[in-house]
């Protein structure tokens, strides 16, 4: 009897193997003909409907969590209530959360207001757009943006806080769009640095470096003069792929190496996403 | 039998995607957010054993990477490989603390293979990424968020309203991998 269950237990144990192996072999085929095969447009616009499907859901999800998250906010800045009796930090922690409530939507009025008159960027038309999610890939500096193509927006189109540029747009659907960030190490930014200590405006190329950290100047010559606080706007050449004239940071450090063919000089951005609720898509692309 | 597992692994998927981007995105520590995809796959090897575990895991990643602009199908991969793995470990008659650890293993190990496939793949952000952070962070939200996604996970798989206890005490046909 022992002897006639054995085969059966080897050919269970064989066919688990095979249906891994299978499985495993399945995943490797997915991946060969998504990553540069012949169903990468495919599975891109799959990924565009799911995004498209699922936008209306991030931006009910910010909605309903932001409230909560104010709570929450509230409840830590006033720690020392919690020994007080429930009823009070109850009454404290509603009335917290009425006035985070208040303060955030006047912020975001404001955001918008500063938003629709941009000081840099007057001549230029620009849709407002919601931010529904920072960096959804802990790999990858993107935010996703509650316009898309129905609103006009289309990829290669800068996006902007008041305060100045944020990122260009990679990826589009009818209702939502993904920016990738200058701070992302794919961001490349024709810059020009605007120092008192030149004659002449100096030209150079902004590489991000990774989340919070700044973003590191090109192709600056050894010898130029520049000096912290420096204002670092986007290239007004012609064949930019960036509005003139953006603010994208001001200059933090400057590593003169006499050895080297050129500077190390970082930037510190002005926009930070993590902290902006909307932000504005410029409806401009670079003339071909 | 087999049908009724389908749809189960299928409502158990969706759902758990939906959770993911509508509230898991939502919250983040040093700037990571948690990822609850593997307790999908950690969950369906505990109950169902590492065949099915496998399967659940190959799909599972399909639908997490419709999110991610990595490559499609490299999530899938990882699921397979931790679906199969974890089903293979598992012991039965296993307790509450046992599970944890899995847990814990688990999302540790997912985010690491999935960071090494990813150098593989030479996707240009990894080296630039805090991996030991994310793996961190990414393991102890799990294991907070599965001391209830558990109980709700085992209730979609098996009907079984014990929760912790379905999870510790189903037994299956396991055998070891050699």
């Amino acid at each position: 009897m022992a002897e006639s269950r054995r085969p059966r237990g080897g050919r269970r144990r064989s066919g688990k193997r095979s249906t891994f192996l299978l499985l495993l072999l399945t995943s490797i085929t997915v991946i060969t003909l998504a990553y540069r095969g012949p169903a990468q447009h495919f599975v891109a616009s799959i990924q565009r409907e799911a995004i498209t499907v699922t936008s209306p859901l991030q931006s009910g999800a910010e909605g309903f969590f932001n409230p909560i998250g104010n709570v929450i906010s509230g409840s830590i800045h006033y720690g020392d209530l919690e020994n007080q009796n429930s009823e009070l930090k109850a009454e404290i922690n509603n009335l917290k959360a009425q006035s985070e409530a208040q303060k955030n939507d006047e912020l975001r009025l404001k955001e918008i207001t500063s938003l629709l008159n941009l000081p840099y960027a007057k001549n230029l038309k620009s849709v407002v757009a919601d931010v529904i999610d920072v960096n959804p890939s802990n790999y990858e500096l993107t935010v996703e943006l509650d316009k898309g193509v129905s609103s006009g927006v289309e990829v290669g189109m800068s996006v902007v806080t008041d305060k100045g540029l944020v990122g260009q747009v990679v990826q589009v659907t009818s209702n939502s769009s993904t920016v990738l960030l200058i701070e992302d190490p794919r961001s490349n930014v024709a810059v020009e640095v605007n120092t008192s200590k030149a004659v002449n405006v100096v030209m150079a190329d902004a590489t991000g470096t990774g989340d919070s950290k700044p973003l590191s100047l090109s192709f600056v010559p050894p010898d130029t003069k520049l000096s912290r606080g420096d204002l670092v706007t986007t290239s007004s050449l012609n064949g930019s792929i960036f509005p003139p004239s953006i603010p994208v940071g001001i200059v933090t450090n400057n590593f003169d190496n006499s050895s080297s063919l050129q500077e190390n000089v970082d930037v510190a951005p002005f926009s930070n996403p993590d902290n902006v609720n909307y932000m504005a898509v410029l409806l401009w692309l670079p003339t071909p | 039998m087999m049908n009724s597992n389908i749809v189960k692994s299928v409502v158990l998927i969706f759902v758990t995607a939906i959770l993911q981007i509508s509230v898991i995105d939502r919250f983040s520590v040093s700037h990571v957010h948690g990822d609850i995809f593997p307790l999908v796959v950690i969950v369906a090897s505990l109950i169902k054993g590492p065949e099915i575990g496998a399967t659940v895991g190959l799909f599972t990643g399909l639908v997490e990477d419709l999110f991610l602009p990595t490559p499609y199908g490299l999530s899938s991969l990882v699921y397979v490989l931790l679906g199969y793995l974890i089903g293979m470990i598992t012991i039965e008659n296993r307790g509450k603390f046992y599970v944890i650890i899995v847990v814990a293993f688990g999302s540790a190990f997912s985010q690491v293979l999935w960071a090494l496939l990813a150098i593989l793949l030479q996707q240009p952000n990894i080296f630039n990424s805090h991996i030991a952070s994310i793996v961190m962070v990414v393991t102890v939200i799990n294991i907070l968020v599965s001391l209830l996604y558990l109980r709700f996970a085992s209730y979609v798989l098996t009907g079984s309203q014990k929760g912790w206890k379905t999870i510790s005490t189903v037994v299956r046909d396991a055998e070891p991998l050699v």
